[in-house]
C-alpha cells in the first residue's frame, strides 16, 4: 500500500513558484508529475542530470566498431569478393553502413534503456495518480508515511493550497504509480 | 483539456510590449563603443594586409606567380563573403522560423551581415580585374577564349559559362540579397526606435524573399566562383556542400564574436543558455559537412568514373595531408570536443571548437580553389598578408556597424523569451 497526497496546479509558472515555496517550509516532495517537460524544473527539483546519453555514446560506439569490424573481417578474410574492382578492404563503402548500425543501435539500446528507467518494460501496466496530469494539470506529489501525524498531512494541505494548488488530494495505491 | 497554443500573430501580440507591460529588472540599454584600440589594431591589419598584398604582387612574377596571387585573393574572398552571407541567413532563417532565443545577441549576426556590401565589392574586383589585365581570367579555364575553342567540352557549356551572364548573375544574386540584408539591419534598427510589432512583420516577408534567392544564390554562386575553376568536371552536391561550409563558418565566428562581447563585458544578458545553442548548431553543421562532403566522395569513389575522379585524383596526389587533415578538424575535433552538453556551456571550449572550426573549413575553401589552379599547396606571404587584410576590415565593419545600435534590441517582440531562454 503506498499512500500520496497531491496538489494539482493548472500552469506552470505557478507550478515553478510553488515548488520553491513548498521548499522554503522544508517539507520533502516526493516528485512532480506533468503533462510535458517544465524548463527550469529539475534544477529546483535538484535532480542530477540523467546518464541515459553516456550510455548512448557508448553503445553506438561499439556498433560502429562491431559493424566496421564485422564488415572488414567478412570481406577480407572469411570470404573476400571483388566488388566493382575496388580493394578487399574498401573503407569508404562500410562507412554507410556503419553509420546506421550506429545509429540503429544508440537509438534502440537508449530508448530500452530509458523505459527499463521508467520501469516501463512490457506487462507491465502503471496506474496514474491522477489523468488529468497528462492533459493539462501538474502534481506535486508527497509520501505519506504512517509516522506523519493527521497534523503533519494538514500543514502539507495548506502549504500547497497557499502555493495557489486548485485542488490537493489523496490517493492510496496498490503499487508504485 | 489542452490549452490551445495561440497562432503566431496573437503570440506575438501578446508578447508585444505595447500591449503587455514588460515586468522585468533587467538593463536593456548597453551601447558599444569601440576603444581606440580596436581600432588602432583593425586599422593597422588592413594596412599591413593591403601593403602585403600590393608587395606580393610584385612578388610572384610570371604566369604561375599571378595565378597564385589571384587564387589567394579569390579564396580568401569568397570565404568572407560566405561569412557574411551565413551571418544574414542566420538573422533570415530565425526570423522565418519564429526564433527567439537568439534576440539578446541578434546585433552580432546583424553586424557581421553589414560587411557583405564590401566583401561582394571586394570579390567583384577579384573575379573583374584580371579579365581587365590579361584578357581572360587566370583561374577560370573558361574564359580564355582559344583554350575554348579547341575544347568542345568547355565549348559545351558556353551558354552557362561566359563573362556577360558570369557578370549579370553575380550582380542580380548579390544585390538582391545585399538589399533584403540592409532593409531587415534598417527595420532592426527601426524597431529599437519606435516599438511595435510592424518592423517584425516586414522584416518577415524581408527574410522569406531572402531564403529564397539564398538558396539559389548559395548553388550558382559556388558553381561560378569556385566549380567552374574545374571546367571539365562538375558535381550536383557542390552547392549544398559549400553550403554547409559557409554556415558552419559562420556559425563559429558568430559564437567568437558573442564570446569576445562577453569578455569585454558586454552582453550582460547572453548567457550559457545561448552559448549551449550556438555550440548545438556548430555540432550539428559541422556532422551536417561531413555528410555532404563524404557523400560527394562516396558517390564519385564508387562510381569510378575517370572524368569525375580526376578531381580527387589532384587533391590526392598533392594535397593528401590536407585532404584526410579536414576530416579531423572539420569533423572529428568539433564531434568529440562539443559532443557534451558542459563543453557546449563553456566558453573556453566553445572557443577552442569555433576556432578549429574556422581554420579547418578556411582549409576546404583552399582544397577548393588551389589544386585547379595552382596545382601546389603553398602559403605564404600573398596567403597571409590577404587574410590579415580581410581580418582588418572584417573586425573594422564588425564593430563599427555594432556601435551604431543599443547592443539588445529593445523592443523585439521575442526579446523576453530570449532573456528567459533554457535550454
Amino acid at each position: 500500500m503506498k499512500h500520496y497526497l497531491l496538489g494539482l496546479f493548472d500552469d506552470e509558472e505557478v507550478l515553478l513558484e510553488a515548488v520553491d515555496k513548498v521548499k522554503s517550509h522544508n517539507l520533502r516532495i516526493h516528485d512532480v508529475v506533468s503533462p510535458f517537460a517544465v524548463h527550469g524544473l529539475d534544477k529546483k527539483l535538484g535532480l542530477r542530470e540523467s546518464r541515459l546519453h553516456v550510455g548512448g555514446f557508448w553503445v553506438g560506439a561499439a556498433a560502429a566498431l562491431t559493424a566496421l569490424g564485422f564488415m572488414t573481417w567478412v570481406f577480407t578474410a572469411n570470404w573476400p569478393t571483388v566488388f566493382g574492382g575496388k580493394p578487399y578492404f574498401s573503407f569508404p563503402a562500410f562507412i554507410p553502413i556503419t553509420f546506421e548500425f550506429t545509429v540503429l543501435n544508440a537509438s534502440f539500446w537508449m530508448t530500452f534503456a530509458f523505459l527499463v528507467l521508467c520501469h516501463l518494460w512490457p506487462g507491465r501496466f502503471r496506474e496514474s495518480l491522477d489523468p488529468r496530469t497528462t492533459s493539462h494539470l501538474f502534481g506535486i506529489v508527497f509520501k505519506i508515511t504512517p509516522r506523519m501525524s493527521e497534523a503533519d498531512i494538514q500543514h502539507i494541505r495548506e502549504v500547497l493550497k497557499q502555493a495557489g494548488a486548485v485542488e490537493v488530494k489523496e490517493r492510496i495505491m496498490e503499487k508504485h504509480y | 483539456m489542452y490549452k490551445q497554443p495561440l497562432p503566431p500573430r496573437q503570440q506575438l501580440q501578446l508578447l508585444n510590449p505595447e500591449c503587455k507591460a514588460m515586468e522585468t529588472t533587467v538593463q536593456f540599454e548597453e551601447k558599444f563603443v569601440m576603444t581606440a584600440r580596436q581600432k588602432f589594431w583593425s586599422m593597422l591589419l588592413m594596412g599591413v594586409g593591403a601593403l602585403g598584398i600590393v608587395i606580393s604582387y610584385f612578388l610572384y612574377p610570371g604566369e604561375e606567380g599571378h595565378t597564385r596571387f589571384w587564387a589567394a585573393l579569390l579564396t580568401i574572398a569568397v570565404f568572407f563573403q560566405g561569412i557574411a552571407m551565413a551571418s544574414c541567413f542566420f538573422q533570415a532563417a530565425t526570423y522565418v522560423a519564429y526564433g527567439g532565443w537568439h534576440t539578446v545577441f541578434k546585433r552580432i549576426p546583424e553586424a557581421i551581415g553589414m560587411f557583405m556590401p564590401v566583401t561582394a565589392l571586394l570579390l567583384l574586383l577579384v573575379l573583374l580585374l584580371p579579365n581587365l589585365f590579361y584578357g581572360h581570367h587566370p583561374l577560370y579555364h573558361w574564359t580564355d577564349h582559344e583554350a575554348v575553342a579547341h575544347d568542345p567540352i568547355i565549348a559545351g557549356k558556353t551558354p552557362y559559362l561566359n563573362l556577360p551572364f558570369f557578370f549579370i548573375r553575380f550582380v542580380f544574386f548579390v544585390g538582391i540579397l545585399i538589399f533584403l540584408s540592409y532593409k531587415m539591419r534598417q527595420n532592426s534598427l527601426l524597431e529599437d526606435l519606435h516599438g511595435g510589432l510592424r518592423y517584425y512583420q516586414s522584416n518577415l516577408t524581408y527574410a522569406s524573399l531572402f531564403l529564397v534567392f539564398f538558396a539559389l544564390y548559395i548553388s550558382v554562386t559556388a558553381w561560378d566562383w569556385l566549380m567552374s575553376i574545374d571546367t571539365h568536371w562538375y558535381s550536383t552536391m557542390y552547392g549544398w556542400y559549400t553550403f554547409s561550409s559557409f554556415w558552419v563558418t559562420g556559425v563559429a565566428v558568430i559564437t567568437l564574436v558573442v564570446i569576445y562581447l562577453k569578455k569585454q563585458g558586454y552582453l550582460s544578458l547572453v548567457n550559457e543558455n545561448h552559448l549551449h545553442d550556438l555550440g548545438k548548431l556548430m555540432f550539428a553543421f559541422s556532422i551536417f559537412w561531413t555528410y555532404l562532403t563524404f557523400c560527394q566522395f562516396m558517390l564519385i569513389w564508387y562510381a569510378n568514373i575517370p572524368e569525375e575522379t580526376a578531381y580527387f585524383r589532384m587533391r590526392y596526389d598533392r594535397f593528401m595531408g590536407l585532404f584526410y587533415g579536414i576530416f579531423v578538424l572539420n569533423f572529428l575535433a568539433p564531434f568529440l570536443i562539443l559532443m557534451s552538453r558542459d563543453a557546449k556551456r563553456n566558453m573556453a571550449t566553445l572557443t577552442i571548437a569555433a576556432i578549429i572550426i574556422i581554420i579547418g573549413h578556411f582549409i576546404d575553401f583552399y582544397l577548393m580553389v588551389y589544386p585547379g589552379t595552382v596545382k601546389l599547396p603553398q602559403f605564404g606571404l600573398v596567403e597571409l598578408c590577404t587574410l590579415v587584410f580581410y581580418s582588418g576590415i572584417f573586425l573594422y565593419t564588425t564593430f563599427a556597424q555594432l556601435g551604431k545600435a543599443n547592443l539588445v534590441p529593445k523592443h523585439h517582440p521575442f526579446l523576453q523569451e530570449s532573456v528567459h531562454h533554457a535550454t
